[in-house]
């Protein structure tokens, strides 16, 4: 019998953007097994969503990730709004279409171009980044913020978008479009990247089916569950759009995927801009203070189905659970991995497309004792769980 | 140990989304929810009162591995028969 | 003794050529890059940090080991430049300065090895498998040209633009010429993404220094090789130059290849080396 040897992916390694502990054992050049471990970015958001009021957790939940941020929001407010029977007008629910799309443009490409980093094509990486420079100007301009948006409340929306906005958005879409389908024919055609990209990774239907995964990973394996589709929320019930499904399952279906989102995102945009009623304005106030209540919702975030349940009781708030799109897809990282060589492992994990710092959320609640922990004892592990 | 594969039986066509842990005043329930081609989620709501122990549904949906570790490490409450309940998968040993 | 200090210099024009690689990947990236003399800054920088902790002897001795190896090829191949001189009693054979060049590549091995990280093993193993490829092609490539001219010291290789009289060999030792100087598309021995830049991954501090210098001196060795076989003694420099120029267009523009097409390439090229060689004998 042969000795595997251990062979760490993280947690720090150059083909991770955040820290993830991927403990392969190897035989030769071959993975036998797969074995990972979390908790290098946990930071204690649940428990701090404990008895606080309705939009203070708002606030702290947009919060959670950098780059899906608003699908957070759309999500919460989805369930919020839900069972607390607030009806948003039609701009309000245009306008949070609008920057919802443009954040998963923004993540897709900011995804593309690592993937192409890992490849060893450094090139494409700074030409995705210097388009995705655009769409940050764009937010900055609707809201305020490169990152984090933060530009919805309960009932409304925080201000109402010119018409200057709306043509600057169409413009920036516009001035992109023709360099994308450059990169995306680059892509598909390259014999290089098609080499190591072709039949690495694959995850069949059933797989796919039996553990429950969701986003682009499964809509590479012909799995139909985009939630815009299946079941409309907010803006998305006014305008026409279809999933992007593919069978292979391997590392370039995903690719693909993404890719020809950001196309379909791009004709959502001039569908909502051009749906948007002219005259209107924002609500002025919103929604101060919900009292009771408890549901569930969904939004389509870059990575897929991400879950809010929250639970309101007295005008706080009892419970906040997020589940995240990659905490779902987690499960399907060793089993992704197992047989592969271990210069396709980068390129299946990044394929995978996980995002850390959205599922690590953790804190303890022990034998019904909230305990609180500081920051620093949390670095310094002087609590034991 | 509490059982309750019985009432999961019915739920075999459906996708698993998240199992949350919550302490009210009537008392401790576990929340599983689950999604299928209808718009709403459904929630099955299980009562479990003073019980550690909770039968894993693992057979039924290979995918409660991680949300039953996750609630074992957060709140305590272990999951008999599941390979990540009592591992640590989010915190620090130290 | 001028014409030793003149030798010298030579391992300042390779920091410096180190540097303008550099600067035109970063314009071709369409950035403006870091400023040319900045591996002087790193070097420089890595001097004052602390040392690698001990491990073993073979793990220490090799920056020492390679560098002298790679100064003195450097060395070796600027002075065959400068004719009146003879700093070493050598014969400047170029078959022994290609042994050199392989001595280096096993240095690192052994330093890898030694290590005991499971990021230098992987990229040991990628090294020896392709040294089955890439070093014997290199031998008989160099044997081609000894042949087809009948000088066998660079010393005394005045045939100018040797390259129409070897055509094929010449376009392979460029070939070659990407995995001695680890650039993609065959660059997996130092992948970044994967392994972590392989060999060097336990090094930080003075060792790392030397290595890095190490790095810089086989680069222009090989720039300066290839430029004097191929276009002879007056346009050596500027060839070497233009090297620098054509490895950044295709680090720029090529992704990285998997580990068994890449030796399968070489194993190609070192059947084609043979035949060329075998045609004129």
């Amino acid at each position: 019998m042969h000795k595997t040897c251990l062979f760490p992916i993280g947690p720090q390694h150059p083909s991770l953007k955040e820290p993830l502990f991927l403990k392969l054992y190897v035989e030769g050049t071959t993975v036998k097994d797969a074995v990972f471990d979390l908790g290098y970015a946990h930071r204690g958001v649940e428990e701090k969503l404990e008895g606080k009021q309705v939009d203070t957790a708002l606030h702290a939940v947009q919060r959670t990730c950098g780059i899906c941020s608003q699908c957070h929001t759309m999500a919460f407010l989805r369930t919020v709004e839900g069972f607390a029977g607030v009806e948003i007008p039609d701009r309000v629910a245009l306008q949070r279409v609008i920057v919802a799309e443009l954040e998963r443009i923004h993540s897709h490409m900011l995804w593309a171009g690592v993937m192409m980093h890992e490849l060893g094509l450094d090139t494409l990486f700074m030409y995705f980044m210097r388009e995705r420079e655009k769409v940050l100007d764009v937010f900055d301009e609707l809201t305020g913020n490169r990152v984090h948006h933060s530009s919805d409340l309960i009932g409304t929306s925080k201000r109402t978008f010119s018409e200057e906005n709306l043509e600057f958005v169409l413009t920036t879409i516009d001035s992109i479009k023709e360099n994308l389908v450059r990169y995306r024919k680059t892509v598909n055609s390259h014999d290089v990247i098609r080499d190591r990209c072709i039949g690495k990774g694959v995850i069949t239907k059933k797989d796919a089916q039996t553990f429950g995964l969701v986003g682009p990973v499964a809509r590479a394996c012909n799995i139909n569950n985009d939630v815009r589709v299946t079941s409309p929320y907010m803006g998305y019930k006014m305008l026409k759009l279809k999933s992007i499904m593919r069978k292979e399952g391997d590392a370039q279906a995903r690719t693909l995927v993404r890719l020809d989102e950001v196309f379909a995102s791009m004709d959502l945009l001039r569908q909502a801009c051009n749906q948007i009623p002219r005259k209107s304005k924002v609500p002025k106030y919103p929604v101060k203070r919900i009292a009771q209540g408890y549901g569930a919702g969904a939004s389509e975030a870059p990575r897929g189905e991400n879950f809010h349940f929250i639970k309101v009781v007295n005008g706080k708030t009892a419970r906040v659970k997020l589940r995240t799109p990659t905490l779902a897809n987690l499960v399907m990282f060793p089993e992704a991995v197992k047989g592969a060589d271990i210069t396709d492992v980068p390129v299946i994990v990044m394929s995978l497309d996980p995002c850390i710092s959205c599922m690590e959320r953790v804190a303890v609640v022990k034998d019904g004792k909230t305990e609180i922990w500081t920051s620093h004892e949390l670095f310094r592990g002087e609590k034991k769980c | 140990m509490k059982k309750i594969i019985p009432q999961f039986k019915k739920t075999k066509s459906e996708r698993l989304v998240s199992i949350s842990y919550l302490k009210e005043e009537e008392g401790v329930f576990i929340y599983y929810h689950f999604a299928n081609k209808t718009p709403k989620f459904r929630e099955i709501k299980i009562e479990i009162g003073n019980e550690k122990e909770v039968e894993s549904i693992i057979s039924i949906h290979p995918n409660a591995a991680i949300l039953e570790g996750e609630v074992t490490e957060m709140y305590g409450i272990k999951f008999p028969g599941n390979p990540y309940s009592g591992k640590r998968i989010f915190l620090e040993e130290k | 003794m001028l014409e030793f200090v003149l030798a010298l210099s030579f391992i300042v024009i390779s920091i410096f050529f180190a540097g303008l690689f550099r600067k035109f990947l970063a314009r071709m990236h369409n950035r403006v890059g870091p400023p040319v003399i900045q591996p002087f800054y790193d070097i420089i920088k890595l001097f004052s940090k602390k040392t690698s902790k001990y491990r073993n002897p073979i793990f220490h001795a090799v920056p020492y080991a390679s560098v002298i190896t790679s100064v003195v090829i450097l060395l070796l191949i600027s002075t065959a430049f400068i004719p009146t001189v003879s700093i070493f009693d050598f014969d400047y054979n170029f078959l022994v300065l290609g042994y050199l060049f392989i001595l280096v590549d096993t240095f690192y091995i052994f330093g890898a090895v030694a290590s005991r990280s499971p990021f230098a093993i992987q990229s040991s193993m990628r090294e020896l498998l392709l040294m089955l490829g890439y070093e014997l092609s290199f031998l008989m490539v160099l044997a081609v040209f000894f042949a087809k001219t009948g000088i066998l010291s660079l010393a005394d290789f005045d045939v100018e633009f040797a390259f129409m009289q070897a055509p094929l060999a010449s376009i392979l030792l460029v070939l070659i010429g990407f995995v001695i100087v680890r650039i993609t598309p065959f660059d997996v021995v130092n992948a970044e993404t994967e392994i972590s830049a392989g060999f060097f991954a336990e090094y930080y501090g003075k060792d790392l220094a030397l290595l890095e210098i190490a790095e810089f001196a086989k680069d222009l060795a090989f720039g300066l090789m290839a430029g004097l076989l191929l276009f002879g003694k007056m346009f050596a420099l500027p060839a070497a130059l233009g090297f620098v120029f054509f490895y950044a267009l295709m680090q720029a523009t090529s992704p990285r290849y998997c580990t068994f097409r890449t030796a399968k390439i070489f194993l190609i090229i070192a059947i084609l080396a043979f035949i060329d060689l075998f045609l004129l004998v």
